[in-house]
């Protein structure tokens, strides 16, 4: 049977210490569509966001993205994988302290190996307001401009599948508003399907594709 | 962005551990290096200086300081022997060449030796300037002793009596420069040499003139001090530098001087080696001194990276999430503590050869055993990467600790 195109996720269960996590889970989401997973806390949330993104082996099921089945690949060929075609924005940023915004950026470059795109890279500096700062290091940065270069690091390597995890959990409406614009925004120049993780049902007026709440499927 | 940048950034952001860590290899690396730079350059100056001399001959006294004075020029003689009894070992059987030395005088802290033509070409002298000797009061001088003393083929000098630079002067026996020889790597660069005759003339008239003086006159020439004229009859030499005719010479002629004459016999060889062992003794205590200070800055390395990695899991976890494979992140931590091995090293290493090349510029002891920096021995190399090889290993710790990094748990427990 022909696979279909965009991400399938199949009959995911995972459980931890005997504790049901995720039971008969299953989505698609068609290539360059957004997709939103609700839930509230403890529902499993980031669980299945790990797993999407090739970071924790399922108890069972299957998650495939195009063609590529994600865990029948070898753990490196799943790294590689995952630097080449995911990108993931973490609700704390995890920015590399030391390195300044530009060398944050060309980790997503160097990590997997691809070549880097000086050029997009510019632009994507540009419009995120970071190029006068391009020079500083991360650890210096205010928390606007971090989450902005997290934003940047993601998207930079134009990954085909953006997953964010809790983007606007600790903004306030005016700042979540603006987060989750700039998300579409980076994400449709960069032709990413947006799929987010979140318990903010704030977000649910952004995202205009598949909403996913954990516990029953909408 | 390479794995070398990452890791330069990591090391400059925690810079003063990571000068503390470089500095504390360095020193272990210089005290070694120092150590074997000396240790192999007193080995070979001293072996050197006695090459094809198989036995030396003297007063009866420590066989070691007979070696040392006649050979190295480094101590006092043990005394002076008639010049008749060399007269008449120079016709024994066993002896190819017999070559008399005779010590007592000094100019600066420069030895002024008497003995005949045999000994420059023993030495394999050659001249930079001038020409040799052609009778008494003349004298040739070694590369290190015009280096520092300024004197010219035509220049004349005073010697000191003694062995010490402030003994009384012979102002009224002047020595001429003829020649300058060239650096020989031997103890002839830092001596004058002159005949035979010139040591005599020198002494002939010389009187002990009182007690006070008597520690600075405490060498060879005591005895002949004594005496208020010195006449051909009991002239004297410090040392007579023997090679034998046949190898089996050495199994009866030192026995046959030590037992049936009032001299004494000593093989450089043999002396030579007792010494090295001597300090080879201490030598091997300093080694082993350096190496422990190389053990605690490799653990001090190994257990700073391993608090970096701890640290830092955060950041190796999202290096993972980027697409890192687990091995670039094991060699991101290799790299990381390897720099500060190789960094702290080097700098070891050009400490070590700066010191000793100092010493050999700036301290006369130094200078009087022609010690040099930059010379490069293979055991040196040898520790190298020795202690290169070790630092590797001691890397792949933390590495592990990077490896299994569980890129799920880190992050979510954040």
């Amino acid at each position: 049977m022909a696979r279909k195109l965009g991400l399938e996720v199949q009959k995911l269960h995972f459980a931890i210490g005997g504790k049901m996590i995720l039971q008969e889970f299953s989505l698609e989401i068609p290539p360059g569509e957004a997709c939103l997973i609700l839930g509230p806390s403890g529902s499993g949330k980031t669980t299945l966001l790990s797993i999407m993104a090739g970071l924790q082996r399922p108890d069972q099921g299957m998650v495939c993205y195009d063609s590529t089945t994600l865990y029948d690949l070898s753990e490196s060929e799943r790294d590689q994988f995952r630097g080449q075609h995911i990108g993931i924005l973490f609700q704390t940023f995890h920015l590399i302290k030391p390195l300044t915004v530009r060398q944050n950026l060309q980790l997503a470059y160097s990590m997997p190996g691809k070549t880097s795109d000086t050029e997009y890279m510019e632009a994507v500096l540009q419009r995120l307001g970071l190029k006068d700062k391009e020079s500083q290091k991360a650890g210096s940065l205010s928390v606007g401009e971090a989450q902005r270069l997290a934003l940047a690091r993601a998207i930079v390597g134009k990954p085909k599948w953006l997953l964010c995890d809790e983007p606007t959990s600790s903004l306030d409406d005016h700042n979540a508003h603006e987060v989750m614009a700039l998300l579409q925004e980076e994400a449709q120049q960069a032709g990413t399907s947006l799929i987010v993780v979140t318990h903010d049902h704030r977000v649910r007026q952004h995202i205009k594709g598949h909403i996913v709440e954990l516990g029953g499927q909408s | 962005m390479s794995l070398f940048s990452i890791a330069f950034a990591y090391l400059r952001a925690k810079w003063s551990n990571t000068l503390l860590h470089v500095l504390v290899m360095a020193l272990g690396v210089a005290l070694m290096t120092g150590l074997l730079l000396f240790g192999h350059q007193m080995k070979e100056r001293l072996y050197r200086d006695g090459a094809g001399i198989d036995v030396v001959i003297g007063a009866k006294g420590s066989p070691l300081q007979l070696i040392l004075s006649s050979i190295q020029h480094m101590d006092i003689p043990t005394g002076n022997i008639p010049l008749e009894e060399a007269e008449r070992l120079k016709r024994h059987p066993h002896i190819k060449q017999l070559i008399p030395i005779s010590l007592g005088d000094a100019y600066h802290q420069f030895r002024i030796v008497g003995s005949t033509p045999e000994y420059l070409t023993h030495f394999g002298a050659q001249y930079a300037q001038g020409k040799a000797w052609g009778k008494s009061m003349e004298a040739v001088i070694g590369a290190r002793v015009a280096e520092k003393s300024g004197l010219k083929p035509g220049d004349h000098f005073v010697g000191s009596h003694g062995l010490v630079p402030d003994g009384n002067t012979h102002a009224d026996h002047p020595y001429t420069v003829t020649g300058i020889l060239q650096p020989t790597g031997t103890a002839l660069d830092r001596l004058i040499i002159t005949p035979l005759e010139s040591v005599w003339d020198v002494h002939k008239e010389h009187h002990y003139h009182d007690e006070e003086d008597e520690h600075h006159h405490a060498d060879a020439h005591d005895e002949k001090h004594n005496d208020h004229e010195a006449h051909h009859e009991d002239r004297e030499v410090t040392a007579l530098l023997v090679t034998y005719r046949t190898r089996v010479a050495a199994l009866t002629f030192p026995r046959m001087i030590n037992q049936q004459t009032s001299m004494q016999a000593a093989s450089p060889a043999f002396e030579m080696a007792r010494l090295v062992d001597l300090i080879g003794i201490g030598t091997d205590s300093a080694i082993l001194f350096a190496g422990f200070l190389i053990a605690v800055a490799l653990a001090n390395v190994l257990v700073g990276l391993v608090n970096s990695i701890r640290d830092r899991r955060y950041d190796l976890a999202v290096f993972r999430t980027l697409g890192a494979s687990r091995s670039k992140i094991m060699l991101l931590v290799i790299i990381e503590g390897m720099t500060i091995a190789v960094i702290g090293s080097l700098v070891g290493l050009l400490m070590g050869h700066g010191v000793i090349e100092m010493m050999g510029q700036f301290t006369s002891k130094g200078a009087e055993m022609g010690l040099r920096g930059f010379l490069f021995y293979s055991d040196i190399w040898l520790v190298w990467g020795l202690l290169l090889l070790l630092s590797l290993l001691a890397c792949l710790i933390p590495a592990w600790e990077a490896y299994k990094t569980d890129i799920r748990s880190t992050l979510t427990h954040v």
